[in-house]
């Protein structure tokens, strides 16, 4: 679906301009990773405009869960995307239990958050091996990789898997992700390795006057434009606006974290955001290992009850996530997931605006795009 | 030496570069792999194997301008880069007389330059404008813009490459020809036999490091792989290339990393290659040349404008110092 943002500028105007050439990349591009349509209009290899199409991943997700039981459809869920995969069925599972009423042991919750706190860690880490990638730095890359095998082998150790871990279910958590005392230890020791290592990786990182000339300006976006554009997460923290989607979240009403921001917007600040948040994920996660509070994991005592459209958001790796759906007959009616890159696809396009062609992909990079999961039916609405 | 033995220790000097050039690939990956706490590839997969598998992989025809000429291109480049490892071989100096000079040596090169420039005007890859998406849907902005092909990028790179990003590196070479009072490689290294390696003067000092960054510029690796920026233009020149003209061309790079090494080895230590003992001087050469080479790709970002103009002008400068202080 093309997705058209530049409402402030009549079609008029924006057709005299004349463009020195037009650049096609993508849908296949080894610097994506994943499949997306990006127009450069260049002038001596400046970025004057661009459009970014989405749409080759449309899968139907959405239309697959109308009439699964509810159960399945958050199974589901979890194939939206691999990096965010515990964010889908973790919010469609929410939003089943607040549809049908089904209050969730508080073990689980817990459990819930570590979960997604891992996933955040392995997310940013992904994020900064990626950015490295595009900027041609390798070793960093290879370097930031090593430490987010650490994380993986947690979720493996979590869910059984490395990707869609399956830990979320109807009620509470799989019995296979509760953990016990040797399981927590090791969690807890692998955050003063990552903390360790993240930290030594983001000196040497900063200490880079060549790495930091590529990032330091590249890929600009103010924080204006980041709330006109409706940007998300750590993109719009980047920008220095402070907001959390966790702190809206009930689940992490007891636990003690801080909202990290930067200011600048480019794509160092978007660098620096995502490692900074490691350090406050690991910091979370060490708060739930001390206090997890004994008890079930799941709850199995309710009964199947039908339900208008109830509204999940959580705060994934990426931002916003929004899962709705109503439940008639045990199956789920009217689905509708709305992912964070979705809303920061716009800044995306804004974000290569002026820059050099070099730096298009590294702006597009910066703001965390994760297309297969943007990949719906949108419906633009001018208010 | 009569001319049939000459022809013989050419032939034999052409054999020993062939092949220790298609062992320099893997040495390089295996210095990058090092630095990034990996175990890297097999010594010899990334030249020898790689060039042996390309070779019997299946050819199409080119999305590209002129395909059969396009496919000559690599071609070309290796018989250019032949022809510059034969300007500096010993045994040959003596025949091509004033050809096996700094002039025939900068002119090759220039060629083997402009060869990247008709590779990426020629290419017509599938990864952009012909990519089959409905890009000019009603509501696309700029319809009647007018589209290029993601190699004329790099084609644009390698008019600027060949008009100044190569300068440092010619700059360097006149060094030791300043320093010897003449152009032509035998005289060179005669000056060198009498008063020593020009390594070990400072213009030499200067020239070198100028040189190690100037090849870099000339090798298109990281951080000047300018030409095959993997974020933008993804292989720019090379992309169309498959099965024997790929196979031609990973031979041809593998061939200009040993070049290199023999030219640097001629002009700044005095040893030419040459089929007899002293070929172990410019061997060493170009493995150290490449595993600088890697280092320096291991630890440095891919160099945009922003940062490659400012390069090419500090190490000119350099250069110039370094000619300067030749003159003194």
């Amino acid at each position: 679906m093309v997705t058209k943002i530049d409402g402030a500028t009549t079609c008029n105007e924006t057709e005299r301009q004349v463009f020195e050439t037009e650049v096609n990349m993508g849908t296949v591009h080894p610097a994506a990773l994943e499949p997306y349509r990006v127009r450069f209009f260049v002038e001596d290899e400046i970025v004057k405009d661009a459009e970014i199409t989405v749409g080759v991943n449309h899968r139907g997700i959405e239309r697959i869960m109308e009439g699964l039981p509810v159960e399945k459809a958050n199974a589901l869920t979890e194939k939206v995307c691999g990096i965010c995969s515990n964010g889908h069925i973790y919010n469609s599972c929410r939003a089943g239990e607040g549809a049908i009423g089904i209050e969730v042991p508080e073990r689980a919750n817990y459990l819930r958050v570590l979960a997604e706190e891992l996933e955040r860690l392995h997310s940013h880490m992904l994020y900064l091996g990626h950015g490295s990638e595009v900027v041609g730095h390798e070793t960093f890359t290879m370097r930031i990789f090593y430490i987010r095998e650490s994380v993986m082998d947690l979720l493996y150790m979590m869910g059984g898997n490395r990707v869609q871990y399956g830990i979320s279910v109807l009620g509470g958590v799989r019995p296979r992700a509760d953990l016990n005392s040797r399981e927590k230890q090791r969690i807890l020791d692998t955050m003063d390795y990552i903390d360790e290592k993240v930290g030594a990786f983001a000196e040497r990182f900063i200490a880079d006057p060549m790495v930091i000339h590529r990032i330091t300006g590249t890929g600009e976006l103010s924080q204006k434009q980041a709330l006109d554009l409706h940007v998300t997460g750590p993109s719009l923290r980047a920008t220095g606006y402070e907001f959390d989607g966790r702190r809206d979240m009930f689940e992490y009403d007891p636990i003690d974290f801080d909202i990290v921001t930067q200011d600048g917007g480019d794509v160092k600040a978007n660098i620096l955001m995502r490692a900074f948040e490691i350090f406050e994920s690991t910091k979370i996660v060490r708060q739930v290992i001390r206090d997890l509070p004994e008890g079930p994991i799941i709850n199995r005592d309710w009964e199947m009850v039908d339900s208008p459209v109830y509204k999940s958001y959580i705060e994934v790796p990426r931002g916003i996530c929004y899962h709705s759906y109503g439940v008639e007959d045990g199956k789920v009616r009217h689905s509708i997931i709305r992912t964070p890159s979705m809303s920061n696809i716009a800044a995306m396009q804004e974000s290569c605006i002026g820059h050099p062609i070099q730096d298009a992909q590294l702006a597009i990079v910066s703001c965390d795009p994760c297309f297969t999961c943007t990949d719906r039916a949108i419906q633009i609405i001018k208010l | 030496m009569d001319l049939l033995t000459t022809i013989g220790a050419v032939i034999g000097a052409f054999i020993i570069a062939g092949i220790v050039c298609l062992w320099l690939p893997g040495v390089e990956k295996n210095a990058e792999a090092r630095v990034q706490q990996r175990l890297g590839p097999q010594l010899s997969s990334p030249g020898l194997y790689a060039t042996l598998k390309f070779f019997f992989k299946e050819a199409l025809t080119p999305s590209a301008v002129l395909p059969r000429l396009y496919n000559t291109l690599p071609l070309i480049t290796l018989i250019v880069v032949a022809a510059i490892y034969l300007i500096l071989t010993q045994e040959a100096m003596v025949y091509l007389g004033t050809f096996a000079s700094l002039v025939a040596l900068v002119g090759l090169l220039k060629v083997e330059e402009v060869m990247y420039l008709f590779m990426s005007s020629f290419s017509q890859s599938l990864m952009s404008k012909t990519m089959p998406f409905p890009d000019h849907a009603k509501g696309g902005k700029h319809r009647d813009a007018k589209q290029s092909f993601t190699e004329q990028i790099s084609a644009q790179r390698s008019l600027r490459l060949v008009s100044f990003g190569s300068l440092p590196f010619y700059l360097a070479l006149f060094v030791p020809a300043i320093m010897a009072g003449s152009i032509d490689f035998s005289q060179i290294i005669l000056y060198q036999q009498l008063k020593g390696p020009i390594l070990f003067t400072l213009p030499g000092i200067f020239g070198t490091l100028v040189f190690l960054i100037g090849f870099l510029i000339i090798l298109n690796s990281n951080p000047f792989s300018y030409l095959e920026g993997h974020s933008d233009v993804i292989q720019g020149p090379l992309m169309e290339y498959m099965s024997k003209s790929r196979a031609i061309y990973t031979m041809a790079h593998a061939f200009l990393l040993f070049v290199g090494g023999c030219v640097y080895s001629t002009l700044f230590l005095g040893f030419a290659p040459c089929f007899g003992v002293t070929i172990i001087v410019p061997i060493i050469c170009s493995i150290l040349l490449t595993i600088a080479a890697a280092v320096v790709s291991a630890f440095a970002p891919l160099f945009t404008n922003r940062e490659f103009y400012p390069t090419v002008i500090a190490t000119s400068m350099i250069a110039v110092i370094a000619v300067l202080v030749a003159f003194l």
